[in-house]
């Protein structure tokens, strides 16, 4: 077993945070990039003390390339390996833990080392539970939340030596076409307001009043699951929840949403919670720090009468 | 072409109580499907139609998968026959577990195409279908948000954080579909009673090799501290009930 950290993101800038939370386990760094050749350079000055590279050329799978990188793993055994959360590196992690014998922790929100094991914490239940896991022995496989990934204060150092990998074996899938995603421009997790609506919201058009509440908050519009995924009425990235966008506004305004936890984990570090829903019963109430028990179709334009 | 869609029976997180501090109580809670592996049950009725194949399901659980209300709720929906593996020390199996209990009963069974969801309502680590793929050693994706079958192979569409892409995917195969690729059908009475005489192979762990040993020790699974809450609630829509709500709105922003 190598007695290192190895960090692998998506993107370069990803790596100084990656770099940060693998110095806290006390054993060298190594920064390993599978993408462009020409990226490398970003990476090498991150804060790693090595760096193994991965080339992906031009029509090429991402998987193809992070095949090289399972190889040299399973070769080299690290310690740990950190990465970022995203849908390729989910991927990637569950194909090293098949490499070295174990799985991948998910979306960490904390990584300590007690008693030279690894200790990670993460949310299960939707958000219910923080379910706490050991890694004694072995490779321990990290995915690191983005919140944790973004509380960070980067590393940064001189340019560490990189070191090529050998090409993987041809992946047997094939690239057809690749073409950017255009996704509505709005970053839910940095938003300071949301007011985020639900099923109590009863026809498309009558969005138009959430808007106007919003506007004047110059606040965003989040929304539950069912409004993004079964009417299409908001786009997905406005939806706010365990397996959508977790903010931490200063203000939160629920409008006609139950409260389910899988939805209210994604506002509960909110600094100010604001429900309104016709059910005195419902579990959002649970949240509030104000709450108008009525029809959001009387209190939003009264309330929005009353901000003007 | 013969489509295997996999999925897991969870507690409903609705039914959850959980005090903070403590461990949450799931004894009280209604046993369901995941939510998010509704979408490969749809998948996999729509690919087997498409290929004139047949779609079956498989599920790793305890015994409650053998439920005679979910075993019908899971082949209501397109499926023709379920394979599970049943045994009480899946209950709290985690990802690795159940994929090598999975791969072990697929290997026991004909597949083409492997069908998970994003991830397991509970756990939600997005982790089965992507170990599954790689212990059976077949090509593997996941974000899978469009499936055709075209000569004798899939061609996926595949959606990331910034790209779309398009894979030929030889078979077989293991892929992950987004909580988003359709909109799984609400099965009719005629669906659910026809599920009633669908066939059910069920094997115990004890035939596929026990349950695999895991590097990663769960130390604790308790309820997060609730965050401290004004509780300042007005029971009925009243002008000052507006104007307290609209001021304490001011200070909050």
């Amino acid at each position: 077993m190598e007695q290192a950290t190895w960090v692998i993101a998506e993107k370069p800038q990803d790596y100084p945070a990656l770099c940060a939370i693998a110095r806290t386990l006390g054993v060298p760094v190594t920064a390993v990039w599978a993408g462009a050749q020409d990226d490398c350079a970003a990476v090498a000055g991150c804060g790693a003390d090595k760096v193994l590279c991965a080339s992906l050329a031009d029509g090429e799978l991402y998987e193809q390339a992070f095949g090289a990188v399972v190889e040299a793993a399973q070769a080299a055994a690290p310690r740990a390996v950190l990465l970022a959360s995203t849908k390729r590196l989910r991927l990637g992690a569950a194909r090293l833990g098949v490499a070295l014998g174990t799985k991948a922790v998910n979306d960490a929100a904390s990584i300590t080392l007690e008693d030279g094991a690894l200790v990670t914490e993460r949310m299960v239940y939707g958000g219910s539970a923080n379910c706490r896991e050991r890694m004694a022995e072995g490779t321990a496989i990290v995915l690191v939340s983005e919140g944790l990934l973004a509380a960070q204060q980067p590393a940064g150092g001189a340019d560490a030596p990189v070191e090529m990998l050998p090409a993987a074996a041809p992946s047997a899938m094939a690239l057809v076409e690749r073409s950017p995603r255009t996704v509505e421009a709005v970053n839910l997790a940095a938003a300071r307001r949301i007011v985020s609506v639900g099923r109590g919201i009863r026809a498309k058009d009558d969005l138009q009043m959430i808007d106007a509440l919003a506007a004047l908050l110059e606040a965003e519009v989040g929304c539950t699951r069912p409004l993004a995924e079964g009417e299409d009425w908001l786009s997905r990235e406005r939806y706010i929840g365990v397996s959508g966008v977790m903010a931490n506004p200063d203000l939160f305004i629920a409008l006609g949403l139950s409260g389910q936890v899988q939805h209210m984990v994604g506002a509960s570090g909110s600094r100010t919670i604001v429900v309104v829903n016709k059910d005195k019963a419902a579990p959002v109430f649970k949240y509030a720090d104000y709450g108008i028990v009525g029809d959001l179709y009387e209190v939003v334009p009264a309330l929005s009468a009353a901000l003007a | 072409m013969n489509v295997v869609a996999c999925y897991k029976v969870v507690p409903d997180a609705q039914d959850i109580q959980a005090a903070p501090g403590a461990a949450p109580d799931l004894s009280r809670a209604e046993r369901v499907i995941g939510e998010y592996d509704l979408m490969a049950l749809e998948e996999a009725a729509k690919l087997a139609e498409a290929t004139e194949g047949r779609a079956v399901l498989l599920s790793a659980g305890s015994s409650a998968v053998n439920d005679t209300k979910l075993v019908k709720a899971a082949l209501s929906r397109g499926a023709e026959e379920l394979f599970c593996v049943v045994d009480d020390a899946l209950e709290s199996a985690d990802a690795w577990q159940t994929a090598t209990a999975l791969a072990a009963a697929l290997g026991r069974m004909e597949y083409d195409v492997v069908l998970c969801g994003e991830g397991s309502s509970d756990q939600y680590a997005q982790q089965v279908g992507s170990l599954l793929g790689s212990m059976l050693g077949v090509p593997t994706l996941n974000g899978v948000s469009a499936v055709t079958a075209i000569d004798g192979k899939l061609r996926v569409e595949r959606t990331l954080e910034d790209v779309v892409e398009t894979v030929d995917v030889p078979l077989p195969a293991v892929l992950c579909v987004t909580s988003d690729i359709n909109l799984p059908r609400v099965p009719q009475l005629k669906d659910i009673l026809a599920a009633g005489k669908k066939p059910v192979t069920s094997w115990g762990l004890d035939e596929l090799g026990g349950l695999a040993a895991t590097a990663v020790e769960v130390e604790s699974v308790l309820a997060p501290q609730d965050a401290e809450r004004k509780h300042i609630i007005y029971d009925e829509v009243s002008d000052e009930a507006i104007a307290a709500v609209a001021s304490a709105i001011k200070a909050a922003r």
